[in-house]
């Protein structure tokens, strides 16, 4: 899908404030899928570090949409190395956010897409996403988008 | 994590109840885009709470954690007169959120439980809630507590 007005590109400092915003809802959201995702009492802070961390970091992959000059999304990902495989590298997307009002135009499959691109050039062959298991909005998208079930991640207190 | 006692919203309880309400929109938000919020959110609910812990045609309980006197959970309902219908008094569940991390201990259930016996003693007859489409969580929550369909409500954009 074409979406005039959307540019897909890398984050810089101009964009530390809407980024922190984007990584602080997107954590608030998928807060709400399982306990084990609770939020810390300063994550508005550590957004803001966080996104601070993904404009300078070099190691893994972080895009922004860029729509008519709103930042109204962002996705983040990580290669993932195990030399025991015939693929050792995996591309990891570990955040996606597209804002409500910006949701249904394609701007999460633009940003996949893109994502895609940057981690083949990183060696990557597969590209997986991780999301609270309850997190039907994602698992619809991915589903939508050719992603197959991959790895299953259980979880429970330490103390039973 | 202390013990969670449930109880009656008091007056002093709003601003914390005010909180909840505005996750529980802003959860509704992300789930469906024509749930959009308001650029004033946190003061829209503070007003609502305010009404609703002063109102006689509402029930509201809260979770309280006692160990910390934090309130973790709301359960608002509103008393309809359904003037065609009986039985007549209907107690419709328009809020009902549990704060992330006290999930998974049954909150909802001892909330919707007292909700009920509070709902009962005030002359209901018929327990309901309404909750946005989209929401499945809402919908698998209230589905394993024995709520029926009851009636649709559908739209378009004017």
């Amino acid at each position: 899908m074409y979406e005039p007005g959307l540019y897909i590109r890398s984050p810089n400092e101009r964009d530390v404030d809407k980024l922190a915003v984007l990584i602080f809802r997107f954590y608030s959201f998928n807060e709400e899928f399982d306990p084990a995702w609770s939020l810390a009492s300063n994550a508005e802070e550590v957004s803001r570090e966080l996104a601070l961390e993904y404009i300078k970091d070099g190691g893994g992959v972080v895009l922004i949409a860029d729509y008519d000059g709103q930042v109204v999304g962002y996705l983040r990902a990580v290669v993932r190395e195990n030399r025991i495989l015939a693929w050792s590298k995996i591309g990891v997307i570990q955040e996606l956010y597209v804002l409500p009002p910006y949701r249904g135009r394609g701007i999460a499959k633009r940003l996949v897409e893109e994502a895609g691109r940057k981690l083949r050039e990183l060696g990557v062959r597969h590209i997986a996403a991780e999301f609270p298991a309850l997190n039907y909005v994602a698992e619809n998208f991915y589903k939508e988008g050719g992603f197959r079930p991959y790895l299953n991640v259980y979880v429970r207190d330490v103390e039973v | 994590m202390g013990s969670i006692v449930i109880r009656k919203a008091r007056e002093a309880d709003y601003e914390e109840i005010a909180v909840m309400i505005a996750r529980l929109k802003t959860l509704n938000e992300e789930l469906d885009p024509h749930f959009k919020v308001v650029d004033n959110l946190g003061e829209e609910a503070e007003k609502y709470a305010s009404r609703l812990v002063n109102s006689d045609k509402h029930i509201v309980l809260v979770a309280e954690d006692t160990s910390t006197s934090q309130l973790v959970g709301v359960i608002v309902a509103e008393l309809q007169d359904r003037i065609f219908y009986k039985p007549r008094i209907k107690a419709l569940i328009t809020d009902l959120y549990v704060k992330p991390r006290y999930r998974r201990r049954r909150l909802g259930t001892l909330l919707i439980e007292k909700l009920a016996e509070e709902a009962a003693r005030r002359g209901a007859g018929i327990l309901s809630a309404i909750y946005p489409s989209n929401n499945a969580i809402a919908e698998r929550f209230y589905e394993e507590h024995g709520f029926s369909k009851l009636q649709v409500e559908r739209f378009k954009k004017l």
